[in-house]
């Protein structure tokens, strides 16, 4: 269970203002009874003083009549106005009790009070303090009795010459002893009523006087203090706005204050790091801006190190091709030559008979000798591109220059889209209207069972675009990546210089050219030239 | 038939200087055959050669001295340079040298005739 701080303090407030009051009444309790019984006690010195010399007991005693101590007794009674004295006794210096009485109230038999015995040499009365078995409490006196002295002149005249100490009281003759007990009952009334009238409602009213003025107390300290538990929730809800409304000077004023110092600190220190939050995702973006830029600086560098392979490749394949192709024309160079001497002499009819087949084999052997020659000037012209020569020249003349050139099938659909009015292009019509023969063959080939061929040519930007697109097979997507690459290539009669060579022309013409496949849909090759080329003049 | 024109061949692959011998000897041309420059110079020494066929790469002296020494010696000579190499330093030269006719290989021998009959 959780007990309040409020309750705490009162609890502990309290127990404190009972703990000292309840010590303050003890002592006050434990005083006023000391000086009860030191009154009780004077009262008894006083009573028994009286009687010793009450002139008639002595008489009494000196006869030992016990009927002559009834005056006395009664004379002692009324000056006994508190009604205190329990008991009295009469011993005779025989040590015979001449007279023994008690009060009716009194609980304890007379006889069982001790008897006050061996007093002689004593003049003042004795005191004692007697509990008996049944728990009554009595304060004893008694007193010796000495017969009354004669010789008056002789006192009289050892006080006059200063030999007082020289008169001796011994020799005095012991009467008796006379005993009286006075009860406490009385105190002990009065310290009840006491209690029940004075300590216990005193007790009460500081009790409660202490619960009140600690509750006040605890107000005063605790109110301030719930107040800051209030506003503390809310600060921790987030609410960073709030202020305490404390301006005491106490502690609590400065807890107070140092909150709100805090609070205030708490919200600077959250706008902070908001301000941080936000340089933060600004500096995210531009990261992955950068990182953006990055991929595409990669993919750059991905294309430009492809383009480099390829390069070195072509460099390879170009010194391989050129050394074996000029090594093979002198001996072509020497069949061909015998071949053209043979066949003039078959054709003068200097053999006669001859078979038919001589002459035809001959004529195969020419046309196998110039198409080896033309594999070698192919492979020739790819691995050394001449420059163009570049003139300015109508794309669309050359495209239909070329389709005279071609042979196309007749189960293929030829449809031009050739934009007019075209502005002149520096090319070199041969080596483009070369590409194009090129592509317009491998796009017929791509359709064996028929299609559509699609040329066209428009202005894209600042590029000619020339675009030739057949409704095919199309090219793999693992084939489309190696398809300028020279000596590549998916035809069974094919050398796989034909695009490598296109290449080779276009990029000499500072141009690209593009292909996009789809399989089953087709092909569609894009030539795009500059339409301003600072390597060729203006067009 | 023409004027007995004397031509000289200098090429050191003799399946060349054999055959283009045989067609040119064939159309009534005096053909004399040598297999590198040093033997073709020689032989330009004793003879004056109308028209000489060298290839422009030889073992020993090449082509382009070969026709310096020959057009030292004779330069009325027409002189036609073989090659079956694109070789454009080479081809810088000869053009500066003021060749006939640079004739690449395989040798397109109508051609050759048809040039021949001209001169």
């Amino acid at each position: 269970m959780k007990i309040g701080i409020r309750l705490k303090f009162i609890f502990f407030t309290s127990l404190l203002i009972a703990t000292i009051g309840i010590a303050s009444s003890w002592f006050f309790s434990t005083q006023t009874r000391i000086h009860f019984e030191d009154e009780l006690k004077k009262r008894g010195y006083s009573l028994i003083t009286q009687l010793a010399q009450d002139g008639e007991v002595k008489g009494s005693m000196s006869v030992a009549q016990k009927a002559f101590f009834d005056e006395p007794i009664r004379r002692l009674r009324r000056l006994d106005i508190e009604q205190e004295i329990a008991y009295w006794r009469v011993l005779l210096a025989q040590g015979n009790i001449l007279l023994e009485e008690k009060e009716k109230w009194i609980k304890t038999e007379i006889e069982k009070i001790p008897v006050n015995k061996n007093m002689e040499n004593i003049t003042d009365p004795v005191f004692n303090l007697y509990t008996t078995g049944n728990g009554e409490q009595f304060y004893n006196f008694a007193v010796p009795i000495y017969e009354k002295r004669s010789i008056a002149e002789e006192e009289f005249a050892a006080q006059f010459f200063g030999s007082d100490e020289d008169y001796d009281e011994n020799e005095e003759e012991l009467l008796g002893i006379i005993q009286i007990g006075l009860t406490p009952e009385r105190i002990n009334k009065k310290m009840q009523k006491i209690l029940w009238v004075n300590s216990i409602p005193l007790g009460i009213i500081i009790v409660l006087v202490g619960v009140g003025v600690s509750y006040f107390i605890a107000s005063g300290v605790v109110k301030p203090i719930e107040q800051l538990v209030k506003i503390t929730d809310k600060v921790a809800a987030g609410d960073l706005d709030q202020k305490v409304a404390i301006s005491s000077r106490d502690e609590i004023g400065l807890l107070a204050s140092q909150f709100n110092q805090m609070t205030r600190n708490l919200k600077q220190l959250i706008e902070e790091k908001e301000g941080v939050t936000e340089k933060l995702k600004y500096v995210n973006k531009e990261l992955s801006s950068i990182n953006i830029e990055l991929v595409q600086k990669h993919e750059q560098l991905n294309d430009a190190q492809e383009q480099l392979v390829r390069t070195e490749k072509l460099a390879a394949v170009g010194t391989l091709a050129s050394g074996v192709s000029h090594e093979l024309r002198n001996p072509l160079s020497a069949i061909k030559n015998a071949v053209f001497l043979l066949k003039r002499k078959l054709s003068r009819n200097v053999i006669p008979d001859i078979d038919e087949k001589v002459m035809q084999f001959l004529d195969i052997m020419d046309k196998e000798i110039d198409r080896s020659s033309k594999i070698i000037n192919d492979l020739l012209g790819f691995t050394r591109v001449a420059k163009p020569t570049r003139l300015s020249t109508d794309i669309n003349a050359v495209v239909n220059e070329t389709l005279t050139r071609v042979e196309i099938a007749e189960n293929i659909k030829l449809s031009k889209d050739l934009q007019s009015d075209l502005p002149m292009v520096m090319i070199d019509a041969n080596q483009i209207g070369q590409i194009l023969i090129n592509l317009i063959e491998n796009a017929c080939q791509a359709m064996i069972d028929g299609g559509e061929l699609k040329i066209s040519t428009k202005v894209s930007e600042s590029f000619m675009a020339i675009q030739i697109s057949d409704s095919g097979s199309g090219i793999p997507e693992k084939v489309l990546k190696k398809i300028f690459d020279p000596l590549f290539t998916t035809k069974a009669s094919g050398t796989g210089l034909g695009l490598a060579l296109c290449q080779g022309i276009i990029q000499k013409h500072n141009g690209v050219i593009d292909v996009k496949s789809q399989e089953g849909i087709g092909t569609e090759m894009l030539i795009k030239l500059p339409l301003e080329d600072k390597d060729a003049g203006p067009a | 038939m023409q004027d007995q024109l004397n031509i000289l061949i200098v090429d050191d692959e003799p399946g060349i200087r054999v055959t283009l011998a045989g067609i040119l000897e064939d159309d009534g041309y005096n053909v004399v055959v040598t297999e590198d420059g040093e033997k073709g110079i020689t032989a330009a020494e004793k003879k004056n050669f109308d028209i000489a066929f060298i290839d422009m790469r030889m073992p020993g002296i090449n082509g382009i001295k070969t026709f310096k020494e020959i057009k030292k010696i004779s330069p009325n000579t027409i002189i036609f340079f073989m090659t079956a190499f694109l070789d454009e330093d080479t081809l810088n030269e000869a053009n500066k040298l003021k060749a006939q006719e640079i004739l690449y290989k395989p040798l397109d021998v109508d051609l050759i005739l048809k040039i021949l009959s001209t001169i």
